[in-house]
């Protein structure tokens, strides 16, 4: 092979990608972070679908889901978060400047459900504070007036 | 005692006794219990982690608690030339600038008492997840920046006007003005995107409080995202008292 | 002993000339009347020799200090500005203790002057009164016990009994009687009458520019009274 023909192997190589995971586990709500490192050139676009068709709001989970990727080796970390529960698969697909797109393994994910705060809780507090607020301006006001008005 | 703290006590005196301190900031809280009632039962909103529930609240605290300061900063100077009751004040012996310090350090107030009543509420939603305590920090440091450098501008802007409306709607704007590109739903985070949230020292403190809180980041990991609010505080603190005694006239305008 | 000393002050706002060479001394003890028609400089001559605004030309002095130490002339003079505003929801004790401490005296200290000084000007009884609840004539009354809240070497008064009934009047010129034993008294008045009753001498501006000064007798000789002395130096500039 002459160093023409290497070149152009070289140049029109596919791009390459692989996940630092397989499957990851979290309750809704919780920010997730996987590592692929690919190989480039090409555009890198994260995708998210449901194995238990879910619809799926790709906006909900991740506002940076375009990356460009460079020729040499590179690590990429993907942040999202689960915002619905069940079974999901979490891919990037590869986007080369000409030729086949190339989709790396699926990260599984699963989501599970969680009433994550305490209602009972936020109640009483929710109620007292203004309460009491209101309760001392009030009786400020008042002992502020009657006092002046005793005085004038 | 110097005369600077002469001012600002007889200031929060008259905020806090003559009744709008207490009135404002029982509006704030009524605000809050609202947000956390909602934030810990709305079946739509419960798939917020504990965590983004409390980042939520400092995110409230914070806007409120800094556009109630800039509303009592806007009154100061303007306020007091429009009651006619500023140039008593300049008649005194005391300088330009400890006017301007003490009326700012009053102003202030109306932020710590934002601060200290959103602590409950940051408490209730952050239970076992050690988030309360790390909010709280997270409000006092950040928040005070923010709140001195607002409310400062708040202050210049009400120095060189001679009506109470058009500082207070001077300093609505601003408000507004860098309030708005926070609530874009994706600004992008590089490039010009990212500069607008660095410039900006409400987006940017939201991000830094948003990066701690939710992402778990460590304090110093996006510490440069804070050089907008300690910028600006430091830059209008130092016009206020280098600029003082040219700003603090009894009235606006040319000499 | 000269308590203040005016050399050509003058303040222009732009093209206009608010005052324009103003010259004149008075002495510890003497209660000058400041006379003018509407915009004949005297409010802006108060302003000026109180600090509150910077001459565009001249020099002063204030009880003995000079115009550039605005600061120690404040610390010595007292001031009842014209059409002065009160924070409606302070009480006149609070007001008069406020102001007290602004003059660097103590909390203790204030307490104690402005007690005396409610006294001295018949609010004894309505210390603890917002003054939001007073007459005109009490805001006056309570504007001069301010202006009289650091011992002060010069008082100076803007227009201290507009608006006021002719008791109200007789209350503040027996006042500014009192004053004018210790303190050297500008008094700022469209009223004749009230300057032929308290004052010594007379400075008459009109249009920014000094027509007369000196002893009332001074002034009023020839004319007749200080009515038609006044009328003549003034309504004699419009002609000139």
């Amino acid at each position: 092979m002459n160093l023409l023909n290497l070149l152009a192997t070289v140049a029109l190589a596919d791009p390459t990608i692989t996940m630092n995971q397989d499957d990851l586990t979290a309750v809704i709500g919780q920010t997730l972070t996987v590592e692929s490192v690919v190989t480039g050139p090409a555009i890198a676009h994260l995708n998210v679908v449901s194995l238990d068709g879910v619809y799926v709001d790709l906006e909900d989970w991740s506002q940076d889901v375009t990356r460009t990727v460079p020729t040499e080796e590179a690590t990429v970390d993907w942040e999202f978060q689960a915002v619905n529960p069940g079974r999901f698969a979490v891919y990037v697909v590869l986007i080369p400047q000409n030729g086949r797109l190339v989709a790396g393994p699926p990260v599984h994910v699963t989501v599970s459900r969680r009433e994550t705060l305490d209602t009972g809780g936020a109640l009483p507090v929710a109620i007292a504070v203004p309460a009491l607020l209101g309760i001392a301006t009030l009786t400020g006001t008042a002992r502020r007036l009657l006092g002046l008005r005793s005085k004038v | 005692m110097s005369r600077w703290t002469v001012v600002a006590e007889q200031e929060s005196r008259d905020l806090w006794v003559g009744g709008r301190g207490p009135a404002l900031v029982f509006g704030f809280s009524v605000l809050l219990s609202a947000m956390t009632y909602l934030a810990a039962t709305n079946q739509a909103m419960n798939f917020l982690e504990q965590r983004e529930a409390v980042n939520l609240i400092v995110q409230v605290g914070l806007a409120v608690g800094v556009l109630l300061t800039v509303v009592v900063s806007a009154d100061a100077i303007s306020g007091e030339r429009e009651r006619g009751t500023f140039e008593g004040l300049l008649l005194t012996p005391v300088s330009r600038r400890a006017i301007v310090v003490g009326k700012l350090a009053a102003a202030s107030t109306i932020w710590l008492a934002c601060l200290v009543v959103t602590l409950p509420y940051l408490w209730v939603l952050g239970r076992g997840v050690a988030g309360a305590v790390q909010a709280a920090l997270l409000a006092l440091t950040v928040g005070t920046l923010v709140a001195t450098g607002l409310g400062g501008i708040s202050l210049l802007i009400s120095a060189v006007t001679n009506s109470n409306k058009t500082s207070l709607a001077w300093g609505l704007l601003l408000l507004l003005v860098l309030f708005a590109p926070t609530q874009l739903p994706a600004l992008p985070k590089t490039g010009v995107g990212e500069v607008i949230t660095r410039v900006n020292p409400i987006g940017s403190s939201l991000h830094y409080v948003s990066q701690i809180l939710v992402s778990r980041r460590d304090w110093t990991h996006d510490l440069s995202y804070l050089a907008s609010p300690i910028v600006i505080a430091v830059i209008v603190t130092g016009v206020l008292i280098a600029a003082g005694p040219r700003l603090v006239r009894l009235t606006a305008g040319p000499r | 002993m000269t308590t203040i000393e005016a050399i050509g002050l003058s303040k222009r706002y732009g093209a206009r000339n608010a005052l324009d060479g103003l010259t004149f001394a008075a002495d510890q003890g003497e209660v000058i009347g400041l006379l003018g028609p509407n915009g004949a400089g005297k409010t802006t001559t108060i302003r000026l020799l109180t600090t509150i605004l910077e001459p565009t030309g001249g020099t002063f002095t204030v009880a003995g200090i000079p115009g550039d130490q605005p600061d120690r002339i404040r610390q010595r003079i007292g001031v009842l500005p014209e059409s002065a505003g009160y924070p409606a929801r302070q009480t006149g004790g609070e007001y008069l203790r406020y102001a007290a401490r602004l003059f660097g005296r103590s909390r203790h200290d204030a307490r104690g002057v402005a007690d005396r000084l409610l006294t001295d000007v018949g609010l004894s009884d309505r210390a603890g009164a917002r003054i939001s609840t007073y007459s005109r004539g009490m805001k006056q009354r309570l504007g001069i016990a301010r202006a009289l809240i650091n011992d002060p070497a010069v008082v100076f008064l803007d227009e201290p009994t507009l608006g006021l009934d002719p008791a109200g009047q007789r209350e503040i010129l027996a006042t500014i009687g009192e004053i004018g034993r210790g303190a050297t008294v500008v008094l700022s008045t469209h009223t004749l009458t009230e300057v032929e009753q308290v004052c010594t001498s007379v400075l008459i501006l009109d249009r920014g520019r000094l027509r007369a000064a000196g002893p009332i007798d001074k002034v009023v000789a020839g004319a007749g009274s200080l009515s038609a002395a006044f009328l003549n130096l003034t309504e004699e500039a419009r002609h000139v």
